[in-house]
């Protein structure tokens, strides 16, 4: 029996940066979890949560998350779920993953309380104690109701917080799971990669397969091939290569920018790598200026994808800089036609009316030739806010 | 009254002890019961006294010496002498109950007063319990419709249990352990011979939560640490020079994690890793080996003699080979909770180790009750003459006795088990003042606990050396005013046989081997060579 083990994909995701291009790296990493599945001929993935980023994921989420599974369907491969707080409305609203489960595309092991269940699979019996998000406070009432089925192979699939992580709002160690009851611990939640092993039981998070945060950034990104033909589990890692790359440059000036992007070798990327660029000290408005021009350069010329700028050292030039930049770096995300009229108009109620004149024109070259009179001639604009004035 | 007496009050009587004379013997630890007059000088009246006792300390007399010329062979011969002999009996009167009313004992019954066995209904009258708050121990010895509950409340100031080995301690802390968790309470066992693994509670409310103590290289303070790896005080040197290098990289290993967000052990590969790239350092995999080859490239940086470096990276070494370290290892009290027993198995360490173990328990807990972080906790420490002890210094006395001092207001209750009461500390013992007494043989024993309790008389003591295994004297607060004297619930859920039966092992072992050696052929070993 081989699984696939696999956690936090965050289907709808398009952190950073509200980009297409990053919702997309999401749908990416996720298409080649399934290749591995079926390259590796697994009996089941098991996911350990976080499936969708919001419990309202938007349709093309849906579609996208249809189609993948489709294929996994077609070829024999089971997908068992857990929900993740991700995967859990906070209304009565119907969790998305029910909905998948209804169309039989996967098995929603566990919504919201833990569940044990044998699942037949082609290589045989598979106990499941499956266990969704519960807040930390109320786990400890739900530990003690879970009993390991009977079953050669057993496994525990959970969406929590090990308090060996040394993180706050831990939910449980691996004392409380009694997690040397299963032959393997597939756990979700925790976005990077951990192994351990507790009294001879694999325990792992395979993190997220696409970085929410920069704390990401310098990993790399995994799933884990959990190998059954003993009854030991014995585990592979297996690294992703879609998930876009990151750059994180810590500067003090324009010239630390250049060296640091030097290093980077960005061409070497085959995505557009996103940009994190930490300013450590205070900069003149000149030096802003310069270090601003080249990371415009840079973004126009699809080097990187996304600018986030962050000033350390919290200092009264270093504010403006940021604020600057920052909006520098929001103007670069594939502005919209609304944004740009608006921006240059200045006005609600003006830009609303241009648009509804650039909207009905037939061509794009009339458009384009609608854009250029408007926003060439300064006094037109003027006429315009004029009018729109008396009106 | 129905029964026949079992005997008389005999020359001497006080409120609480009386002499009983009898024909023959009846088991120590019998409930007895009295009714008798007493006139009241003063006004000349005559009132009945009722009053429950338990017999103590069980001997026969014969008035005739014996001589074996005279001792006929016949068996029936015992039926005939019984006028030349007598039996002794010494009773503690336990409570007066006359008129339903319980009260201290105050008239010494007058002599020649017949003595009865006690029936369920007196005692039904002493021993009741605020059924909320408490959980049954065992039942009346004698009387098993008659359940003993103790109050568990009263446990803030704290449980003493004694007896012998194989005296019925560890059934004991099975049974209040689980009980205490059914009503919703958090206990940790100090679990020094690995006893408590696998236990199972008899109801499905309580979690048994297996707890397996390392020494966290991170959460450990560096002065303790530093005494685990050089256990000599006097290589101050070597000492110094290990501080230093712990200091440096632990310092570097927390900035790494909290910076990142990430696990101690990860943040380890970090640093790793960074250092790898510079220095070369060999390709290994786990984050505690790992850990150690950054301490010792630490010790190599700072220190020029060479002869320090080694003897100390030799010590180094030693303590990884055999002691349990962790890196992401939780806190007791990230684990325990309500309804919740914590079996904290530290009997992989070696004896300082465990000391060092309870220390950080016991504070780990104390610290988190003040800070109201974890509800009120029972921390059960077995052995406890090793680390409460009068003779030796030890690291954890120190904070077991602020856990005494301090829990009582922050709901901690310690819960100390020995089987060597004159080893304990008295300081500590007398500031307990809930007591089990199972079996106690040794005189000084029984002497210590006498001396340490304010409300055990010496008669009661006396009975401590014939009590069977599972039977104990329980006093103090949590049981009411007056002891009893109580058969303790067998626990379905520990495994039985503290004590293995080593012979049936080696039979077994025996067995497996001539099975093992008839499948293999003997020729068949010399193929192949």
């Amino acid at each position: 029996m081989l699984l696939l083990h696999v956690s936090d994909t965050h289907l709808g995701a398009y952190k950073p940066g509200k980009l297409r291009e990053r919702e997309l790296d999401f749908y990416e990493a996720f298409n080649e979890v399934i290749d591995i599945a079926l390259r590796e001929h697994v009996d089941a993935i098991i996911h350990a949560g976080d499936f969708f980023d919001e419990p309202r994921p938007a349709p093309q989420a849906f579609l996208f998350a249809y189609r993948a599974l489709r294929k996994l369907r077609e070829h024999g491969v089971e997908f068992l779920v857990v929900a993740g707080q991700h995967d859990q409305p906070k209304t009565s609203q119907l969790p998305p993953l029910r909905f998948l489960g209804e169309m039989g595309l996967l098995r929603l092991l566990a919504q919201d309380k833990p569940e044990s269940h044998i699942v037949k699979l082609k290589g045989g019996e598979l106990g499941v104690v499956a266990m969704p998000y519960i807040s930390p406070v109320a786990i400890g009432e739900h530990l003690k109701s879970v009993k390991p089925p009977e079953a050669q192979r057993r496994i525990l699939l959970a969406h929590l917080l090990l308090r060996e992580l040394n993180m706050p709002n831990a939910h449980a160690s691996l004392a409380e799971l009694s997690a040397d009851n299963y032959n393997y611990v597939a756990l979700g939640d925790y976005h990077l990669r951990y192994e351990t092993v507790y009294r001879g039981t694999p325990v792992v998070y395979p993190g997220s397969t696409e970085a929410l945060d920069v704390l990401e950034a310098s990993s790399d990104k995994y799933v884990t091939l959990v190998d059954f033909s003993k009854r030991e589990a014995i585990v592979n890692w297996v690294k992703l290569n879609t998930p876009r790359k990151w750059i994180v440059i810590e500067a003090r000036n324009y010239n630390d920018v250049l060296i640091g992007i030097g290093k980077a070798k960005l061409e070497t990327f085959s995505k557009p790598p996103i940009l994190h660029l930490i300013l450590k000290t205070k900069q003149s408005d000149v030096e802003a200026k310069r270090i601003r021009n080249y990371l415009s350069k840079l973004s126009e010329e699809k080097k990187v994808l996304i600018l986030k700028v962050v000033v350390e050292e919290e200092e009264s030039r270093g504010e403006a800089l940021r604020s600057s930049i920052v909006e520098d770096s929001s103007s670069m995300q594939t502005p919209t036609l609304d944004q740009v009229v608006y921006n240059v108009l200045g006005d609600r109620e003006i830009a609303e009316l241009v648009l509804v004149i650039l909207r009905s024109s037939e061509s794009e070259e009339e458009v384009k030739l609608l854009i250029k009179r408007v926003l060439g001639d300064e006094e037109l604009i003027g006429k315009i806010k004029r009018l729109v004035g008396e009106k | 009254m129905s029964s026949r007496p079992i005997g008389f009050v005999g020359e001497t009587s006080t409120p609480v002890e009386i002499a009983v004379k009898a024909s023959h013997p009846v088991p120590a630890g019998t409930y007895i019961y009295l009714k008798f007059k007493v006139r009241d000088p003063i006004t000349n009246q005559e009132f009945d006294r009722e009053v429950v006792g338990i017999i103590g300390s069980v001997s026969f007399k014969s008035y005739i010496p014996v001589i074996t010329a005279t001792v006929s062979e016949t068996p029936e011969s015992y039926i005939t002498s019984d006028l030349k002999r007598e039996s002794y009996m010494n009773a503690v009167i336990v409570a007066d109950i006359t008129g339903g009313r319980v009260e201290a004992p105050r008239y010494p019954p007058p002599p020649e007063t017949p003595v009865y066995p006690a029936r369920a209904e007196y005692l039904r009258l002493i021993y009741r319990s605020k059924p909320e708050s408490s959980i049954k121990a065992g039942s009346l010895l004698g009387f098993e419709e008659l359940d003993v509950n103790v109050d568990v409340n009263a446990l803030a100031k704290h449980l003493l249990v004694v007896g012998t080995t194989g005296s019925g301690k560890s059934n004991f802390v099975a049974v209040l352990a689980d009980r205490v968790a059914q009503l919703g309470g958090s206990v940790v066992i100090f679990d020094v011979h690995g006893e408590y693994r696998g236990l199972k509670s008899e109801s499905e409310s309580v979690q048994v939560v297996d707890y397996e103590a390392t020494i966290n290289l991170i959460k450990t303070p560096i002065e303790m640490l530093v005494k685990f790896i050089i256990p000599e005080s006097a290589a101050t040197r070597q000492r110094r020079l290990l501080r230093n290098a712990l200091r440096k990289l632990n310092e570097e290993i927390v900035k790494t994690a909290a910076e990142n967000r990430i696990p101690y052990s990860e943040a380890v590969k970090r640093v790793y890793a960074k250092g790898k790239r510079s220095e070369n350092l060999e390709k290994i995999e786990k984050p505690e080996e790992m850990y150690r080859e950054l301490l010792k490239k630490n010790m190599k940086d700072s220190e020029k003699s060479d002869k320090t470096v080694v003897d100390v990276e030799d010590k180094v070494d030693d303590f990884f080979e055999w002691h349990q370290v962790g890196l992401d290892t939780p806190n007791v009290s990230e684990i325990v909770g309500c309804g919740r027993v914590v079996i904290a198995d530290v009997s992989a360490l070696i004896d300082t180790e465990k000391d060092y173990m309870l220390k950080v328990i016991a504070e780990d807990l104390l610290w988190s009750l003040k800070q109201r972080r974890i509800p009120p906790t029972m921390l059960v420490v077995e052995e406890a003459h090793l680390f409460i002890s009068s003779r030796n210094p030890t690291w954890s006395k120190e904070s077991l006795q602020r856990f005494i001092r301090e829990g009582r207001k922050f709901g901690g209750m310690l819960v100390v088990v020995s089987q060597r009461p004159r080893a304990l500390d008295p300081d500590v013992a007398s500031q307990i003042q809930n007591f089990v007494l199972l079996k106690l043989v040794q005189r000084s024993d029984r002497a210590i606990i006498t001396e340490v309790s304010d409300v055990l008389s010496e008669e009661y003591v006396n009975i401590l050396p014939s009590l069977s295994p599972g039977q104990a004297i329980l006093l103090g607060e949590w049981i009411g005013r007056y002891p009893a004297l109580v058969k303790i619930d067998l626990h379905r859920g520990k495994r039985v046989g503290a004590t293995p039966d080593v012979v049936g092992l080696w039979r077994k072992r025996l067995e497996e081997i001539s099975e093992g050696s008839a499948n293999t052929s003997p020729s068949s070993e010399w193929e192949g060579v």
